[in-house]
């Protein structure tokens, strides 16, 4: 080995050989004087750096922020949700024995929808390799449902909630281990992000609870602004693929969608695939609440108070396809 | 040989608090550190790549890293400056040894003579002291100045100075050391403890 004296200017300048460097820094380790030393020549080294300063790109101060905004969105979503499925328990455990049977908004009976819930979380934590429900692998959500239910047909809601629960909370381990943040997540034929994968079981989430709250008949909750700009952010950037899974394509042209309120924002959607216009052919104005509720169709098209201005016709495509990936 | 010019930093105050912001996620601080650095980071990035767009990616790297990692930085151990500094001159570093190995393979791939892959290097050497930066390096003895821009600006390590320098080792090893030690000396009445 060498003497790591010998070598700490080398080390200093980044100029030593990549098989010195693990001894060298066992040396820096042990050794506060050589350390204060390699610091020494460190600060040295990065003063050199200022005599090469020059003026960075116009654009690279946006893109570093946008970069920073995006990042801190990625842990935000585990927040979201957390959140969101918390909630969807807490309702869930208030709902009285006696409205069991009572019917939801998705047709469901009050009993069979927190089945339901547990299909959608069982099939995420199917996909991401996780499987809490091992000897049920059917991936439509409506054919899952029916087999879940069937399945605890004959147990208590008390053992559905604990299923509930338990995948819930595999989903977040799953969510929350660092190296599972890039994982994509297949999903009605696409890949998805985990951050989206997350996203739309949290806005599933909130829509089942606000479910089970009308169907008690209680007033319904909307999540928070910075909870529903991840969602409205989802919604903005997957319409233009809902256009095309719903034989809604309108290639060529392109629509604005501006939705006001806290957690709202601005998108311009290319309604045939490919890169939008500048100039949209139609501006559709809706509140974020409302549009959240239209893309898990608990709104209905006609329905959806908002301004259209432009194109009637494309505005009626854009707000058909809102719910393309809305699942009862 | 001119007396570098030296503009002593104020850091050290508003670091600490500085840090404390970025790990509650506060982006104004991380604009902050944009706007104090950003051409610091990119010059720096740029003078050892070369290349634009990659040192924007290094540099935008670079600012990732202190936003996803506050903890990081010690400024116990130093400024935030030289934090900066190193992080993106590794980077730098790493960016052009990738590059380097990439074009040999190519080279090879290509059956090129192999003292081809050594002609470019020499001439990114002859380059990097060629368009010698006039300022702190102009305190030293041309052959430590001239070994630490090969080192530092041309990202070689020291048996890659030592090659084309034609010195042995050994001797390469104790320019930088002696150059960057008598840097540091220089720069201490005049600030560098701000900088360490």
């Amino acid at each position: 080995m060498n003497d790591p004296t010998e070598l700490l200017g080398a080390y200093a300048l980044d100029a030593c050989e990549p098989e010195e460097l693990p001894e060298i820094d066992a040396a820096l380790a042990q050794d506060p004087e050589l350390r204060r030393n390699a610091d020494q020549l460190r600060a040295a080294a990065a003063r050199l750096g200022t005599d090469a300063a020059t003026e960075p790109p116009a654009g690279l101060r946006a893109r570093v922020l946008g970069a920073a905004r995006q990042r801190r969105a990625r842990e935000l979503v585990l927040e979201l949700y957390a959140t969101l499925t918390d909630t969807l328990l807490d309702v869930i455990d208030a709902l009285p024995a006696a409205m069991l049977s009572a019917t939801t908004a998705n047709g469901l009976s009050v009993r069979d929808l927190v089945v339901h819930c547990g299909a959608q979380e069982s099939l995420l934590a199917q996909l991401h390799g996780n499987p809490t429900i091992p000897e049920l692998t059917v991936t439509d959500i409506d054919a899952r449902t029916r087999e879940l239910i069937a399945h605890f047909a004959a147990e208590s809601l008390d053992d559905v909630v604990a299923f509930l629960r338990r995948t819930i909370d595999v989903n977040r381990n799953w969510a929350a281990n660092p190296l599972n943040r890039d994982t994509l997540v297949p999903w009605l034929g696409a890949e998805l992000s985990r951050h989206d994968a997350l996203v739309i079981r949290a806005f599933e989430s909130w829509i089942h609870a606000d479910d089970l709250r009308r169907a008690r008949g209680l007033p319904t909750v909307a999540p928070s602004p910075a909870h529903l700009a991840l969602m409205s952010d989802l919604s903005g950037r997957t319409t233009g693929f809902g256009l095309v899974m719903t034989g809604r394509s309108r290639p060529g042209h392109t629509a604005r969608l501006v939705l006001t309120g806290e957690g709202g924002g601005e998108w311009l959607v290319a309604m045939g695939g490919g890169e939008p216009n500048a100039v949209p052919d139609v501006t559709v104005t809706a509140h974020v609440v409302d549009w959240c509720r239209r893309v898990g169709e608990r709104i209905a098209p006609d329905a959806l108070p908002c301004r259209i201005d432009g194109d009637h016709a494309l505005a009626a495509d854009l707000i058909q396809a809102a719910s393309a990936f809305a699942t009862l | 040989m001119t007396e570098a010019r030296i503009a002593p930093d104020n850091p050290s105050h508003w670091e600490r608090p500085l840090r404390a912001r970025l790990m509650e996620a506060d982006e104004s601080a991380l604009a902050e550190i944009y706007d104090k650095y950003a051409s610091f980071v990119f010059g720096l990035a740029l003078r050892v790549i070369g290349d634009r767009t990659a040192a924007e990616d290094v540099s935008q790297d670079v600012f990732m890293s202190i936003w996803e990692s506050p903890s990081s930085f010690d400024p116990d151990r130093g400024s935030l400056r030289t934090w900066l500094g190193t992080l993106t001159h590794r980077r730098a570093v790493d960016y052009v040894r990738r590059e380097e190995a990439r074009r040999r393979r190519a080279q090879r791939a290509a059956n090129s003579r192999d003292d081809s892959a050594a002609s470019v290097d020499d001439e990114a050497t002859s380059s990097v002291v060629a368009n010698r930066v006039r300022g702190v390096l102009d305190i030293l003895p041309d052959d430590q100045r001239i070994a630490i821009q090969i080192a530092y600006f041309g990202g070689k390590t020291y048996r890659e100075v030592a090659r084309v320098l034609g010195i042995p080792e050994g001797t390469a090893k104790s320019r930088l050391r002696l150059g960057l030690r008598r840097l540091a000396e220089a720069l201490e009445p005049e600030g560098l403890a701000q900088w360490a």
